[in-house]
């Protein structure tokens, strides 16, 4: 995966395109706008992390002048420290997600892996599986091991979005973002319930646990490894 | 002087000075006028009256008589002038020895004559003498008149008199103007006074009132009252700071110790061991820092009405109901329920939509930790155009004398300090409601707990 950062503070790019490395993550930097337009120019990466706040050019400005050009390569933006206007802005002119500053560095990689992956409008298939779990998306059935399991919507909704990103890190705030529609920062554990109501269905009766916590970052749909 | 000058009082003074003074000098010149005239006109009534007594006179007597008589007339108290000549100029008779040259006189068309001679008894002086020539026979030449001095000694004198009242006028006008220049001169040079020791930084002092309600009272009242804002302002400023440095002294003290711990390694080592859960904690220290930090800009740019926020319309209805179900689990976690209730029809808002989600999940969240063994319910109640959002807990509220101090930046109510929290949650409510027109209320739910409504 190629990634350009378009940030104009050096300091705090240099330390995420050092962790984007560590974590096998190829990443280039423009330090405003008008350089970012001729690099993507050259060597077209696969995503984008734009900065919202950039002298001379903006973040929106640079986006919108992408999207003039017709290019459509994945966006991430990036808010300022306490910025009230929220990501529907962002993903309006635009973005395709969006992250409030400051983040953990976890949070980037698991969103820019499935940025990269993003494969738009094509999954129409009625039917998604990982492993031995089976989902139908029109009956709104799923079935693990052909035993059929009792979901209420949201855990549904939550295990649809974690066969999308199968094998993919998928952090909380993705979870609260892209399954609840809700995109604040809770201070409780609110998420974990969920998860663990889920897994309770999904995995309690059976000997391999599929959904799998990611310390630090979030969880996972992988079959534990070394089984 | 200058100074006096300057001040209105003074100059609205002066300006009304000038008009009653205009107003002066053209009253006086209208009696002056009026009474020239009349005396003129006095004078030349007695004239004529001794010319038509003479010319009676003259018809009863001899030629003779006739010169005595004006002789004796002429001698008379009532110093009426005569003078009688025969045709080659010889004087016959009267008080007046000769009379200048006719044409060499003024003569003013009507037939009265005006001339003047100097006055012998005083030196330097003038006599005026205005009069006509009489015609009573080819023989004689006869001059009748009066000593018109005393008209124009009494022009002088009025002129003077009036030069006089003006001046007066003008002084004690200016008098006056002076004395009101400077009394405003003084109360505005307190009010700068005291205003010059706020700048300096007594922001107690305030303008001492007269009491007279006037324009410099009512400007002293609203300075007082815009002091009392301002004094209000920077004491919750300064609360606000201090809090500030309260709440992140203790995460950043920490992270600053354990990062002298590292560094007192590396200085031996060369390099620093560190175990997960420390860097763990590390970050977690950090993040409350940066949390805090956000929170509070999020909060300011909020209350500063200047920064636009995007709004849209949505259905407000199935967003309570997402951040409710989205707490749900959470709350029967601990054997208490969630009751959601969304009233029959549903609602379409204005706003925006993360926002009061974030307010919305911040009331839960204010219930689940301090009410934790108690139900909650979410009611959405919509009537009239108004909206009322209420969470509702039961458990030990809060009293209501302490409703207000809730809903201030980093106050924190003693019976939850042992709690975490940045004391902003309901500050931020309270900053996001109002942002779409609406207000909170804070009540004690049936028969305790806390309902917090937000009513737009």
């Amino acid at each position: 995966m190629q990634v350009l950062l378009v940030e104009d503070d050096e300091v705090a790019a240099s330390s995420v395109l050092e962790g984007l490395k560590m974590h096998g993550i190829d990443a280039v930097h423009a330090a405003n706008g008008r350089k970012a337009l001729e690099i993507i120019a050259e060597v077209k990466p696969d995503v984008l992390v734009l900065d919202r706040m950039m002298p001379e050019m903006d973040g929106m400005e640079m986006l919108s002048k992408l999207r003039e050009q017709g290019d459509n390569v994945p966006v991430l933006m990036l808010s300022a420290l306490g910025d009230v206007e929220d990501r529907v802005v962002g993903l309006k002119a635009g973005a395709d997600d969006y992250l409030a500053k400051p983040f953990s560095l976890d949070e980037l990689v698991a969103r820019l892996e499935v940025l990269s992956k993003r494969t738009p409008n094509t999954v129409s298939e009625r039917e998604l599986c990982y492993a031995d779990l089976r989902v139908d998306l029109i009956d709104r059935r799923a079935e693990r091991n052909g035993q059929d399991l009792e979901l209420q919507p949201r855990e549904f909704s939550m295990l649809v979005y974690f066969l999308k990103n199968q094998g993919t890190i998928v952090s909380r705030s993705m979870l609260l973002e892209n399954v609840f529609d809700l995109s604040f920062d809770p201070q409780t554990n609110v998420i974990d319930v969920h998860i663990s109501r889920l897994r309770q269905k999904l995995d309690k009766q059976h000997a391999s646990p599929l959904l799998q916590t990611v310390r630090g970052s979030g969880y996972i749909l992988q079959e534990q490894s070394g089984n | 002087m200058w100074q006096l000058f300057k001040t209105t009082g003074f100059r609205a003074a002066l300006l009304y000075l000038l008009i009653f003074l205009i107003s002066v000098a053209i009253l006086c010149s209208v009696l002056f006028i009026q009474t020239l005239g009349m005396l003129e006109q006095e004078i030349d009534n007695r004239t004529r009256y001794e010319i038509d007594l003479t010319k009676r006179l003259y018809q009863t007597m001899t030629t003779v008589e006739f010169i005595k008589q004006i002789d004796r007339r002429g001698r008379g108290p009532s110093s009426g002038v005569f003078w009688l000549a025969s045709t080659d100029g010889v004087k016959l008779a009267g008080n007046l020895d000769r009379l200048p040259i006719i044409g060499a006189t003024a003569d003013k068309g009507d037939g009265w004559i005006e001339f003047y001679f100097a006055n012998l008894a005083q030196p330097g002086g003038k006599q005026i003498i205005r009069g006509r020539l009489v015609e009573l026979d080819p023989e004689l030449r006869l001059f009748i008149g009066s000593d018109v001095g005393s008209r124009e000694s009494l022009t002088i004198r009025t002129v003077r008199d009036m030069a006089l009242v003006v001046f007066l006028t003008l002084l004690l006008g200016l008098f006056g103007a002076a004395v009101m220049g400077r009394n405003s001169v003084r109360r505005v040079e307190k009010i700068n006074q005291i205003v010059h020791k706020i700048i300096a930084g007594d922001l107690h002092k305030r303008i001492i009132l007269r009491g007279s309600g006037d324009e410099l009272d009512q400007l002293a009242v609203n300075l007082n009252s815009m002091l009392d804002r301002i004094e209000s302002l920077m004491q919750s400023m300064r609360d606000v700071s201090d809090n500030i440095a309260h709440d992140l002294r203790t995460p950043l003290s920490r992270l600053r110790a354990r990062l002298d711990v590292l560094a007192i390694q590396a200085d031996e080592n060369n390099r620093v061991e560190l175990s997960k859960p420390d860097l763990d904690d590390l970050l977690k220290s950090l993040d409350e820092v940066l949390n805090n930090f956000n929170a509070l800009l999020s909060l300011s740019r909020l209350e500063s009405k200047a920064t636009k926020f995007y709004r849209e319309t949505f259905n407000l209805s199935d967003l309570v109901q997402d951040v409710a179900s989205l707490y749900q689990p959470l709350v029967e976690e601990t054997g208490q329920k969630l009751h959601i209730n969304l009233g029959k029809e549903a609602v379409v808002v204005d706003g925006n939509r993360t926002l009061l989600s974030q307010a919305i999940s911040n009331l839960i969240e204010n219930s689940l930790k301090y009410a934790p063994a108690s139900d909650i319910e979410v009611c959405l109640h919509h009537e009239d155009d108004k909206i009322e959002l209420s969470v509702i807990d039961f458990g030990d509220g809060i009293e209501s004398k302490d409703h207000a101090r809730v809903l201030k930046r980093f106050e924190r109510l003693d019976a939850s300090r042992h709690l975490s929290g940045s004391g902003l949650g309901l500050p931020l409510v309270k900053a996001i409601i109002e942002r779409h027109d609406g207000f909170m209320r804070l009540r004690e739910s049936s028969p305790k707990g806390l309902t917090v409504s937000l009513v737009f």
